[in-house]
């Protein structure tokens, strides 16, 4: 493949929006493969339907394009911009297979574009498991039995050929979906169906099953000239059968010998050099736990979440070497950037351990199926760096943001032996604290360890935490013991019975805290110019020099559903905004995934846990001029009373002020003495306060728990008695603080980022949500500026905000959340600090809004910037929309219907002169994507009368209609010609383009709902649940334009 | 935590504390460290670190535990062993032995608990020293550490060599190994080519030698300063005029300089499994195990040229004869611990016994 010479002009293909198994990884891989192009003095095209990343800044790349990446528009951006090359393995499966099908499609050499890096038939020799398996084979390398199928007999012959259990791995799907492990004919029949479904080419393999065996990663490189190394390995905690992104990682491998190393380090390098895989790729092993057997289990051909987490554990930038690869360059022509003085031909060495843990969204989805298998569940992990394996371990429990931060989880304590054991045998999020449990109650670590598959390394390990525990609760442990082993204050504090001041006093007093390690991927060996920390507690801290006065940014931790990757974008924004101004920006996070946690980002990384002991010891070294707490969401926020209280001075808004905000008794307090109108609402802890406040409040009322994030356990309720069942659950859940009830008002929603400087306020623009309130923020869609909202109501929201930031003392961001309702604007919420629109709002108006509230933040009067008074910026040119993005086909069991509870993992962008040509963008990105066919409509009774409307603009554009008998009853009652159709019958015999759902509001889920909402994922039938959304989808079918899209990248920064 | 604590005191007065690990006698050397972050059986069992306390900068030790496969020599040859954490447990299938009663049982005494990170930056800025691990740390451990002897002052070769030739029976041809402490790595990578090995001491004469009628000579690793054993080097000198040869690491040293060239101690020496050389004909990066404290000086003798540099620090990594079929690696191609990507290179050498044998003129010609 002719690379290098006569590339001048790269296409980079983003991954899109967030799903789980494809998150901010492809951000920090796709904005390194940016730079690293940059550096090479090419000009970089960039297109990524996903505003919330840092690639997609006009920062990073020279042409930026938020646009859907789908065929049609990819070909259009070529013909437009005519790049001489292009790199598709930077954005994960949807990037790789984007390609494949430019390349299908012909586009690729009708405009003489040369695919970089990894040729397209080494590609599709690794992932088409067919041709892969011919390619091992071809090798001499071991595969295990399995046979490919592409229709369900196929696979049923397949199995009982092979013999059960069988697992079933479809092609060209990304986090395993689709896949699962059957135990037996009727369980393939189920999973086999679903994983048809899901490959692209109805392809899926078959094969034998080695359940618990080791699994074993190892990333690895291979230039043009044939050089290949490994960057690291990894080591899956849980074995086989959980999905690498589910399992618990540690690098290096910690029980491997040297000679079981070896023999997959050279399985994988003959692999790299067979498939001639030019740049980086992954490659997964399974290994007997009892003899020097292995298979291949998987290639990926790319850069992947694994090859994201081994830069972060090594300090070996994949993606840039990968990139540099891709243009020509061979691996010793490339500089090491962490010692400056070595290449990246070389093996890094570790002196220090890692563990990665995933983070789930099972708190989001409390009716889920926590038990994790092939298919991936999570949405994000943390990563910590230790000197031991139980170090590491504690510090990325601390790290996950969830209670109780320690190997004692409340659940477990209470579970039955049985319960336990079923809890320690069967991988789940709770298995780690299962297994804690299980040790503390005197199993053996043999017992342990052969119940759950787990090497007794691993158990043995965390036997020395809770033997540890044991001690300190018995006072036999000594401090140093604790802090060495990893355990936090709050720990210790917990198992000696002291608050966790005392414990931090006495250690003081003791003169025990931590040093700081630098990471440098060569184990000591030369010396590091790069800064990138982690805390140890040993002798030897590698103090850096005294520089410039410096200013710490706390990060957001791992990603989740409600604090996303938009928060990353902003932690990375406020640091460019602090080296601007002349400081040093030092990084607090955890998060290996993410732009943020690049060592190149900062001036210091500190991969630590965001808890305010861990949080107050890089203070304590690092003696900064402040602290910034307003980028990293809710996790960096709720740190900035304690830190304060600590005497660290928190930058921007006021403690107080972030106090008011959060508790909603106080805001609402504050906004009737301000007058501004709120909903008529109040805080109770008990059910018959609850009453009380219903009389106060009517019907229907939202109901929620108190100091959440994400609208988490958030319910509204139309009667009396479903409302009390919803305060009965909150309070079942978590009795110590008060249930918030309030009423419900069914408006318009509205959302600003303004800044504020005390005095001053910038107001971008407002945003208007189609779907009316009761849906979250965050989950559904937004178009920007709004469009139907009266200049008078939007003169009230500016008033507010200027009210609001003026009475608080607002420094930064400030967030308001409205329900434009029957003429009144009404505010629910005010977050004083970044929101999850910022990087949206941001590109929409072409403005680096973090960086201007950053400004403020240090100082700076806005009215210095350029925006003073009560300033809102001129509406941009082009409308932007935004729209949700589920990971729905992952989480089975979950509930598919919007609400009050932010369910979606990622966000799209579509932008157009005209709003509905803006929607159509969005939706298209999103996937939402209406054939020909049938629409079937259930609608619940309420909304009925309004259905009606919706249904006729589908049936004018000559969709036929179905519906479930009452709802075909109302329709054709109002005119429309309706057949009655079962639902189930309907999906399953194909036709359907639509479904129209609309569940009645409230808990009160019919199974037929929930089934048919389920039935439409797996059939990949787009299904709305909101009759705004169907409408908005109208809107758009009525407006289809024939012919290739208009494409335009996005502006620069604007004059700034 | 619990154990008799214990020292690393370094002649220039530097003090590491830990934790007493394996045998509880006081132990004494040049403290060097690797950065294999596998491998640690190997290491401990390497005859190279005769004389040497080392110190793993990898901190988990002892995790897979010990096993009869791992062994590189009989018994370990470190002089003293340090690590951050001695691994309690041993979880493989082939282990029989934990670290401590591993270390315990062969009498090497060594220190776990030590911020072993620290050291190895210690002993990268300052080079490397002479050390003593000791029950205390006080003035009079820096006094012991100063007073061992250096490693030019010491017949460290003469410790691990053999007293007497042995032959390992092989259908192939017939291989003299100049043992100055091998590994059994590079038997074994011989005998595996079918190879039969011949097996001398390093003071062997090339009149030895050459009544074994080997095709081919093997000149194997070991400790300790290369220029010391001039006897082993009129051995090189000689056989090189008549046989093909082969050196690897100090083999390579003594092959520099028997054809007159020098060699130097680098200041803190090349010791891991991850060093890139370039092989200066192919252009081509292989990474490499290494373990080493000496270096060939560039400025060889007209005979000889470069053939392989460092990719970190462009210190010599290989070296051949122009006219003789000789040639020589600073580096292990046979891995243990470590990478074998180099293993082709013992076939390379086979292929110009081969070569030589079919041309026998140019044995006689010597
Ligand atoms: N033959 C098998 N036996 C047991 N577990 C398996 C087998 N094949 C795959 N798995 C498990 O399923 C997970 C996901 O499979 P994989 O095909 O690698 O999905 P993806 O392509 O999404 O990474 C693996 O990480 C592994 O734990
Ligand atoms: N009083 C209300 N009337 C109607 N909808 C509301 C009301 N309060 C909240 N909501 C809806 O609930 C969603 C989540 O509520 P919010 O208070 O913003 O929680 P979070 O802290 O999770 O953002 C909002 O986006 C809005 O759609
Ligand atoms: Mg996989
Ligand atoms: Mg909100």
């Amino acid at each position: 493949m002719p690379t290098g010479d006569g590339i001048k002009k790269v296409l980079v293909i983003g991954s899109g929006p967030i799903v789980i198994g494809q998150a901010a990884e492809f951000d920090y891989s796709g904005t390194q493969a940016c730079r690293a192009l940059a550096e090479e003095g090419i000009e970089v095209v960039l297109v990524n339907s996903n505003p919330a990343t840092i690639m997609t800044d006009v920062e990073v790349a020279d042409r930026v394009y938020v646009e859907p990446l789908t065929l049609e528009y990819l070909t259009q951006i070529i013909a437009q911009e005519r790049p001489d090359g292009l790199l598709g393995t930077l954005g994960g499966q949807t990037g790789l297979n984007l390609t494949l099908q430019l390349s299908d499609a012909g586009v690729l050499h009708r405009y003489g574009v040369v695919l970089l890096g990894t040729p397209l038939e080494a590609i599709q020799n690794a992932e088409d498991r067919e041709r892969f398996r011919d390619a091992m084979v071809g090798m001499a390398e071991p595969v295990l039995r399995s046979a490919i199928a592409t229709d369900l007999a196929a696979a049923l012959s397949a199995a009982a050929a092979i013999g059960y259990p069988v697992v079933v791995r479809p092609a060209f799907t990304l986090g395993g979906t689709g896949g699962g492990i059957a135990p037996d004919p009727d369980a393939l029949a189920a999973i086999a169906r679903r994983g048809l479904a899901s490959s692209p080419i109805s392809q899926v393999l078959i094969e034998q099953s080695v359940v618990g065996w080791k699994e074993i990663e190892y990333e690895v490189m291979r230039d043009a000239a044939g050089t290949c190394i490994t960057v690291c390995n990894m080591e899956n905690l849980d074995p086989m059968g959980v999905h690498t992104g589910d399992s618990i990682v540690v690098a290096p491998s910690q029980t491997l010998s040297d000679a079981d190393y070896q023999r997959l380090r050279s399985a994988a390098l003959r692999i790299i050099d067979g498939l001639k895989i030019a740049g980086g790729c992954n490659i997964q092993f399974a290994l007997d736990p009892r003899s020097d057997a292995y298979y291949v289990i998987e290639v990926n051909p790319r850069v992947s979440r694994s090859s994201a987490l081994a830069s972060k554990a090594t300090g070996y930038p994949i993606a840039r070497v990968a990139t540099k690869i891709a243009v020509g360059l061979r691996l010793d022509e490339i500089a090491n950037r962490v010692t400056g003085v070595t290449m990246a031909a070389f093996e890094p060495a570790l002196d220090y351990v890692v563990v990665k843990i995933p983070r789930w969204p099972f708190d989001k989805f409390p009716a889920m199926d926590r038990r994790l298998g092939t298919q991936m569940k999570a949405t994000g992990e943390v990563m910590a760096i230790g000197r031991t394996f139980p170090e590491a371990l504690m510090k990325a429990v601390r790290s996950l943001d969830l209670r109780p931060g320690s190997l004692a989880s409340p659940e477990a304590a209470d579970w039955t032996e049985a319960q336990l054991a079923r809890a320690v045998a069967e991988p789940s999020d709770l298995r780690l604290f299962a297994i804690a449990e299980a040790l503390r109650r005197g199993w053996t670590t043999d017992a342990v360890a052969g119940l759950s598959s787990i090497d007794p390394y691993f158990i043995a390990q965390i036997m020395r935490l809770v033997a540890c525990e044991r001690a300190l609760a018995a006072g036999t442990a000594s401090l140093a013991d604790a802090k060495r082993l990893g355990l936090s204050d709050a720990v210790i504090a917990t198992c000696t019975g002291q608050p966790e001041a005392a414990v931090r006093a006495q250690r003081v007093a003791e003169g025990l805290t931590p040093v700081y390690k630098v990471v440098d991927t060569c184990a000591g060996e030369f010396p590091a110019a790069t800064p990138y920390y982690y805390s140890t507690y040993e002798e030897e801290d590698e103090r850096p020099l005294p520089a410039r006065p410096r200013i710490i940014v706390l990060g957001s931790g791992p990603i989740r559903i409600g604090q996303g990757i938009e928060f990353d974008y902003s932690t990375v924004h406020a640091v460019w905004a602090l080296r601007e101004a002349g400081y040093e920006a030092v990084i607090v996070n955890n998060n290996p995934e993410t732009v943020s946690t690049d060592f190149d980002i900062s001036d210091r990384l500190y991969f630590e846990p965001l808890t305010f002991e861990d949080v107050l010891h890089v203070v304590e070294r690092e003696q900064p001029e402040g602290v910034l707490v307003q980028f990293g969401g809710q996790t960096s926020l709720n740190l900035a009373a304690p830190l304060a209280a600590a005497g660290v001075r928190v930058l921007g808004t006021p403690v107080e002020a972030l106090d008011i905000s959060e508790d909603r008794q106080k805001f609402y307090d504050l906004l009737e003495r301000l007058g501004v109108r709120c909903p008529v609402g109040g805080a109770t802890m008990t059910l018959e306060g609850a009453r009380a406040l219903l009389d106060r409040t009517g019907l229907p009322v939202l109901v929620r728990p108190s100091y959440v994030l994400g609208g988490r356990g958030m319910e509204i309720a139309e009667t009396g008695a479903q409302a009390l069942a919803a305060v009965a659950g909150v309070l079942a859940a978590d009795a110590s603080h008060p249930v918030l009830i309030d009423r419900y008002l069914p408006g318009m929603e509205v959302e600003v980022d303004a800044i504020c400087d005390r005095e001053d306020v910038l107001i971008p623009g407002i945003m208007e949500h189609v779907e009316q309130a009761g849906v979250h923020s965050g989950d559904s869609i937004a178009l920007f500026p709004a469009q139907h909202l009266p200049d008078a109501a939007a003169e009230r929201i500016g008033e507010i905000a200027a009210l609001l930031s003026r009475v608080l003392g607002v420094q930064g961001f400030l967030n308001l959340q409205c329900v434009y309702y029957e003429g009144t604007v009404y505010v629910f919420e005010a977050n004083l600090r970044a929101s999850r629109t910022v990087p949206f709002v941001s590109k929409a108006v072409g403005l680096p809004l973090v960086q201007i509230a950053t400004r403020v933040m240090l100082g700076d009067a806005l009215a210095d910037l350029g925006y003073s008074g009560l300033h809102r910026l001129a509406p941009p040119s082009r409308v932007a929309v935004k729209a949700p993005v589920f990971s729905m086909d992952k989480l089975y069991e979950a509930e598919a219907a919007l609400g009050p509870e932010m369910r979606s993992t990622g966000e799209v962008m579509g932008r157009d002169a005209d709003p509905v040509g803006a929607l159509s963008r969005a939706l298209l990105a999103a996937g939402v994507v209406v054939g020909p066919g049938a629409v079937f409509a259930a609608i619940a009774d309420r909304e009925k009368g309004r259905a009606a409307g919706v249904l006729g603009e589908f049936a004018r554009l000559g969709f036929p209609i179905l519906a479930t008998p009452q709802t075909a009853a109302a329709l054709t009652a109002a005119g429309l010609s309706v057949q009655v159709d079962d639902p189930m019958r309907a999906l399953g015999a194909g036709g359907v383009a639509l479904v129209i759902n609309t569940p009645t509001v409230g808990h009160d889920r019919t199974r037929a709902g929930f089934a048919l909402r389920r039935l439409a994922l797996e059939r990949r039938v787009p299904c709305v649940t909101s009759l705004d959304t169907a409408a908005a989808i109208a809107r758009v079918l009525a407006a289809r334009r024939e012919g290739p899209p208009i494409v335009e990248p996005l502006a620069g920064p604007a004059s700034s | 935590m619990n154990g008799r604590q214990g020292f690393l005191v370094l002649e220039d007065g530097a003090i590491f504390s830990g934790v007493r690990i394996g045998a509880p006698g006081d132990a004494a050397g040049e403290v060097v460290f690797t950065t294999s972050m596998t491998g640690y059986q190997e290491v401990l069992s390497d005859p190279s670190y005769r004389g040497q306390i080392v110190a793993m900068a990898y901190p988990l030790i002892g995790n897979y535990g010990f096993s009869p496969q791992a062994w590189e020599a009989p018994r370990p040859h470190v002089a003293g062993f340090i690590v951050r954490e001695a691994s309690d447990v041993a979880s493989h299938y082939l282990s029989t032995e934990r670290l401590d009663g591993f270390l315990r049982d062969h009498g090497v005494s060594g220190l776990g608990g030590v911020d072993t990170r620290r050291l190895v930056r210690h002993l990268r800025t300052n080079g490397l020293q002479r050390g003593v691990i000791a029950d205390a740390g006080g003035a009079d451990a820096v006094a012991r550490a100063r007073a061992l002897p250096l490693l030019h002052e010491q017949d460290l070769v003469g410790q691990v060599s053999r007293h007497a030739p042995a032959v390992l029976p092989g259908a192939g041809p017939r291989i003299a190994l100049i043992d100055c402490g091998v590994k059994a790595g590079i038997v074994d990578a011989l005998r595996r080519r079918g190879c039969e090995v011949v097996l001398f001491p390093h003071t062997a004469t090339a009149e030895q030698v050459a009544a074994a009628y080997p095709a081919g000579v093997v000149l194997s690793n070991g400790p300790g300063d290369p220029a010391v054993l001039t006897s082993t080097i009129r051995t090189v000198a000689s056989v090189v005029e008549q046989y093909p040869v082969m050196g690897i690491c100090l083999g390579h040293q003594l092959l520099a300089l028997a054809l007159g060239g020098r060699t130097y101690k680098l200041k803190f020496g090349h010791r891991g499994s991850n060093q890139p050389v370039v092989d200066l004909t192919t252009g081509r990066v292989t990474v490499t195990t290494q373990n080493h404290g000496y270096a060939v000086d560039p400025s060889l003798p007209p005979a000889a040229e470069v053939t392989h540099v460092n990719l970190n620090d462009g210190t010599v990594e290989g070296l051949r004869h122009r006219v003789r079929p000789a040639f020589s690696v600073q580096f292990h191609p046979e891995g243990r611990p470590g990478p074998a990507d180099a293993e082709f290179l013992y076939d390379r050498f086979l292929a110009l016994v081969v070569d030589t044998a079919r041309v026998p003129s140019a044995v006689d010609g010597a």
